[in-house]
């Protein structure tokens, strides 16, 4: 079988066009190796089989979205650029965006930014580019697909994928208030709190880090946020922040973070302050050492 | 200009009366707010406007809740000093001041579009930004802020689907 020309064409879909200024740089700088690969960028889209969408897919921009795909010819491969793409992001639930991109087109490899860097959006379109070829010889697209651009570096100060040090976290829901992409889910169970954070809906603003109260949540460098459409879902950072049970009354309470406790008694030796006793037991026996 | 002296502008042009206030800001700006008793009164405003070499800046409105209908304001420059004009429709209608003052074109549209107010006598009849799939009127609906900062809606199933592939 002759080796396959990809022809990427890309669609905006409503973007705030970063993503499109960061596609122009993954597609015309040779560092980012879409340049010097053999990549075709064609100016017609019933000439393309490889399509780049950015956007949450405005209400405006659907019926052009639509037309377009009725010109592709199968195969093709369909790769979401942004945030925005993947789950609408912060646009979610606004009454003039009918996306995300899913529910008109199927999407094959996913790209999560705000906007991604244009190593994610090269490693988006090589990766696009394998479905292709897997498309064409009739085999089953894989689950995952292995890194394919190694040498990708980003700075240690870049904002990228959001961690969470469940140490210090109480399940305070301050991250999930400010978020503003809806990124961050904090559930309740007897155990105790279930802290996820979303990927594919996170915008990187750094919200979250700027106003935890204890540092528990952070930014990493790490811009691997190119998954398949199937990891679309699960591409979730899950930590469990458990109850303790109080020494004295036997309840399950949440203790305060070391890092909160940290900041409040500079000078004392954290682990010794009242360990493994609730706040209620705590208040009483404090009450008793002062007026016993 | 003095605001006192585009007050006695009006004074006696305006037919259905009107409330006058003077204000300042931080600053020290001062500005005026004027509430019209009769909304077609605010042709004679951009007139006056005009007159002075003055413009639009800006019209936003909003949906009374105590009483059926809008307020629709429009703030005017006149060489620095903002001049605020409040005008009460009960039938979603206001006279369209965009022949008088063409820099109130795109502000009236967005009133057309966002609420539903037309400016009649407007001489664009299409939409600005707004798709035409999407109700006119559109920010008369209730939009709670637990909804749009949470993403709590009926339609969002998209946390549903993490919660159901991701094990944890």
């Amino acid at each position: 079988m002759s080796k396959v020309v990809p022809k990427v064409f890309r669609i905006n879909t409503g973007s705030c066009n970063g993503c499109d200024v960061e596609f122009v740089a993954a597609a015309f700088v040779d560092k980012f190796h879409i340049a010097t690969s053999d990549v075709e960028f064609v100016d017609d889209v019933k000439d393309a089989n490889l399509l780049v969408i950015t956007g949450p897919l405005t209400a405006r921009s659907e019926s052009f979205l639509k037309n377009a795909l009725t010109k592709l010819k199968k195969p093709f491969t369909v790769v979401g650029v942004g945030t925005c793409s993947v789950s609408c992001g912060i646009f979610r639930d606004s009454y003039a965006i009918n996306g995300p991109l899913d529910k008109f087109v199927d999407v094959d490899v996913n790209v999560a930014g705000c906007p991604p860097r244009p190593e994610s959006i090269a490693e988006g379109i090589a990766k696009g580019i394998k479905v292709l070829e897997q498309k064409l010889s009739g085999e089953v697209t894989p689950k995952t697909i292995d890194t394919i651009f190694s040498d990708f570096s980003a700075p240690a100060s870049f904002r990228g994928r959001m961690d969470l040090n469940p140490d210090m976290c109480t399940g305070c829901r301050t991250c999930e208030t400010v978020c503003p992409s809806t990124a961050i889910k904090i559930e309740e169970n007897e155990e105790g709190f279930i802290h996820n954070i979303w990927h594919n809906s996170c915008c990187y603003c750094g919200n979250c880090a700027y106003f935890c109260p204890t540092g528990a949540i952070f930014s990493t460098n790490s811009f691997d946020t190119v998954k398949l459409q199937n990891e679309k879902f699960s591409d979730v950072n899950v930590a469990n922040i458990p109850f303790e049970e109080c020494s004295c009354c036997g309840e399950k309470y949440m203790p305060p973070s070391r890092g909160l406790l940290g900041k409040s008694y500079v000078h004392d030796d954290v682990n010794k302050l009242n360990t493994n006793i609730c706040s209620k037991c705590r208040k009483e026996a404090n009450f008793k050492r002062m007026y016993a | 200009m003095k605001i006192e002296e585009f007050n006695n502008a009006i004074k006696t042009k305006i037919a259905g009366g009107y409330l006058f206030r003077e204000d300042k800001d931080n600053y020290g700006n001062l500005s005026a707010w004027i509430t019209l008793q009769d909304k077609k009164d605010i042709e004679t405003i951009a007139k006056t406007v005009k007159a002075y070499k003055g413009r639009c800046v800006v019209a936003t409105g909003y949906k009374n809740e105590d009483k059926e209908g809008h307020t629709v304001i429009y703030h005017f420059d006149i060489d620095g000093t903002l001049i605020n004009v409040e005008l009460f429709t009960e039938n979603e209608t206001i006279v369209s001041i965009t022949p008088i003052l063409p820099s109130a074109n795109w502000a009236e549209r967005e009133l057309r579009e966002m609420y539903a107010v037309e400016p009649i006598g407007h001489p664009n009849k299409d939409r600005l930004f707004l798709d035409y799939s999407i109700a006119k009127g559109v920010l008369n609906e209730y939009i709670s802020l637990s909804k749009m900062q949470l993403g709590v809606s009926d339609t969002d199933i998209l946390w549903n689907n993490v919660k159901k592939e991701c094990k944890v």
